[in-house]
């Protein structure tokens, strides 16, 4: 059985500008220990995907229209407000932001023991104390006294997931956690997300639209765009053997190490969709270089191909599969 | 021929401990860096946050009044009142165009207002000129009408693009131009900058934390931190064979889209950027390097070797082999 399983999710912001579906009908599944990453533009609904899980939607605007999660077989949303904080947790892209400014380090992660675990005060402390160690933040005792602003950028966020991993979650879900920080810090950071990997059985969902990052990090990769998943596939084969349009030109337009330096990029043409108004048919096809007429009339089902599964006309002919 | 010619560059901030009365510390965001940059090619400045390489760009376009140092273009040295007048000849294109371009003002009048301001031509001279600008950054004329909240972030650096190329500068200087944008847009966005340079032959000065970017188009490579140099030299030779230990790890820490390449035990670099105000003595690299020995405490010293230029005490001696 996934631990995560999300069915037919659709999420609409009712905006004064007019009703806009930042996802449109995704399913996808997450296995225990697995890494997923989800790649996407602004706008794709990679975060939209992390906080209907989370429950964290943007009330009022915004509000899950159709579809299902189910974590460890059950409907998740109905316990989100147990779960929250101890079985999934979440790491955001701003440390700063997500960090109450006014208590001390100590005290932030203290309180998320005592609350979910009824830890006493004192295994609290060496508990929290255990953790910042072993997200390499040097002297724990002295820092667990100090103040978010007092922190910098990459100790922040180490902090932040320490917090995270505090109760030993199922689910972890960090969305662009490196992409605020230094190059050198970023992999630090990377570093310690190889680490929880190895060292747990925790399950993350990790965000980026960074795919150097992922393929540094995940085990199975959702591309997605427009509120849709175009392509699910095993880290190995997006990299290898891009099935999506889309996902080809991400890759082709990187400007890689290895090439040699000719200085134009391959590039995508267009622009990203108006969710207001998004294309009919594939999202895609305003963009695409191999765009025929059935891709502007109808949506392309999810097609298997290999191990992976792709939503576009140029695999019709495929098995269509109904969840991936 | 040498277009830009930066000798001992010094930017200095005062930090004030009181309301009134004299700084009591400065911050040295750029401390002795000189270079110069050829008429024609890309020259890039690389530094993580707090290298000192947007204020270099700032100290260049005279908007940082510098502490020391000089800066010679076309030839002429170049004082602070110079400026006013050699900003038609230097034109920055700032990282986010959300907050570069004024919200109130169509896109006409923005693009146009170097022009005005420079008392460039009559009306119909400086409309006739936005017109063929705005199209040769790829926009289409009905643009000009738009404020800048309906347009899409690559759309609106274009038309930062548009406003630093319509004085026809000769230098251009790029600070961050892609970070900002999503992934598909920056390569439509970077392949216009080089469009625009081999069709009008410019000069750019390319600041930016990416090194992919930097590696894909720059000729020649600053390395900064701490608001020094540390390695200078042909792009292509930098990458390739990083002599500075911060340049090699910098390189190190960029993820390889490949991931048949994840090194779970590779050497990374360790610590993070001290606090520019309290910088450590001599070498400021010396705090995270692997190599330090008692002499880094000294102020390293500008060695060429093989073509380049690094502050290292490392190759004093060149009797080790990094």
């Amino acid at each position: 059985m996934p631990l995560l399983e999300v069915k037919n999710l659709t999420v609409e912001f009712h905006i004064p500008e007019g009703v806009l579906k930042a996802l449109d009908g995704i399913s996808f599944m997450l296995n225990e220990g697995e890494v997923l990453g989800i790649v996407g533009e602004s706008g794709s609904g990679k975060s939209t995907t992390a906080l209907s899980i989370m429950n964290l939607l943007p009330a009022p605007s915004g509000r899950i229209k159709e579809g299902e999660i189910f974590f460890k077989g059950e409907p998740l949303l109905e316990k989100i407000d147990e779960l929250r904080g101890k079985d999934i947790s979440m790491v955001f892209q701003n440390p700063l932001n997500s960090l109450n400014p006014s208590l001390k380090i100590g005290q932030q992660l203290m309180e998320v023991l005592q609350e979910h675990m009824d830890m006493s005060e004192e295994k609290a402390w060496n508990e929290s104390i255990e953790a910042l160690r072993m997200m390499g933040i040097p002297d724990p005792e002295t820092m667990m006294n100090r103040y978010p602003f007092e922190f910098s950028g990459g100790m922040r966020q180490r902090a932040m997931i320490a917090m995270a991993m505090l109760c030993r979650p199922k689910l972890l879900i960090a969305d662009e956690p490196t992409t605020a920080l230094d190059v050198t810090i970023q992999a630090q950071i990377l570093r310690i997300f190889k680490r929880l990997k190895k060292a747990t059985q925790t399950s993350i969902i990790f965000i980026s639209h960074d795919l150097s990052v992922i393929a540094q990090i995940a085990d199975r990769v959702l591309i997605m765009y427009a509120g849709k998943i175009l392509e699910i596939s095993s880290v190995r084969d997006l990299f290898k053997r891009p099935l999506h349009p889309y996902t080809q030109g991400l890759l082709k337009s990187i400007p890689s190490f290895s090439k040699e330096k000719g200085k134009k990029l391959y590039s995508i043409p267009g622009n990203v969709p108006n969710l207001l108004n998004p294309p009919s048919g594939c999202v895609f096809h305003p963009r695409c270089p191999y765009t025929k007429e059935i891709c502007n009339l109808e949506t392309p089902p999810n097609f298997k191909v290999g191990n992976s599964t792709v939503s576009c006309w140029l695999f019709k002919g495929a098995d269509v599969v109904e969840t991936t | 021929m040498k277009l830009l010619e930066v000798k001992n560059l010094k930017v200095f901030f005062p930090i004030k401990d009181k309301l009134f009365g004299k700084p009591t510390k400065f911050v040295k965001a750029v401390n002795n860096v000189s270079f110069e940059v050829e008429k024609g090619e890309i020259f890039s400045i690389v530094g993580e946050s707090g290298s000192g390489k947007s204020t270099i760009a700032l100290a260049l376009m005279g908007i940082h009044e510098r502490n020391g140092g000089s800066i010679i273009f076309n030839g002429a040295e170049v004082n602070q009142e110079d400026f006013k007048t050699l900003r038609r000849k230097i034109q920055i294109v700032f990282q986010d165009p959300d907050s570069s371009l004024d919200p109130r003002k169509r896109i006409k009048e923005i693009i146009a207002e170097g022009l005005r301001v420079h008392r460039v031509g009559d009306k119909a001279f400086i409309d006739e000129k936005v017109r063929d600008i705005v199209e040769k950054v790829g926009l289409t004329v009905d643009t000009l009408r738009k404020y800048p909240h309906e347009l899409s972030g690559g759309q609106k650096q274009r038309v930062g693009i548009a406003r630093a190329l319509v004085l026809e500068p000769e230098l251009i200087i790029l600070d961050e131009p892609t970070a900002s944008l999503d992934v598909s847009i920056q390569a439509q966005i970077l392949n216009l900058l080089v469009d625009l340079q081999e069709a009008l032959g410019l000069t750019y000065i390319l600041i930016t934390h990416d090194l992919k970017l930097v590696e894909h188009i720059s000729d020649r490579t600053l390395v900064m931190y701490l608001g020094k140099v540390m390695e200078m030299g042909e792009t292509k030779q930098i990458m390739n064979k990083p002599l500075h230990p911060y340049t090699k790890a910098l390189i190190d820490s960029v993820p390889v889209p490949n991931p048949e390449k994840r090194n779970e035990n590779e050497e990374i670099l360790t610590g993070e950027i001290p606090s520019p105000l309290n910088p450590p003595e001599g070498c400021p690299f010396k705090t995270r390097c692997k190599y330090r020995m008692e002499l880094c405490s000294k102020e390293p010293k500008s060695i060429k070797l093989e073509n380049r230029v690094v502050f290292c005490h490392l190759y004093e001696s060149k009797n080790l082999e990094v």
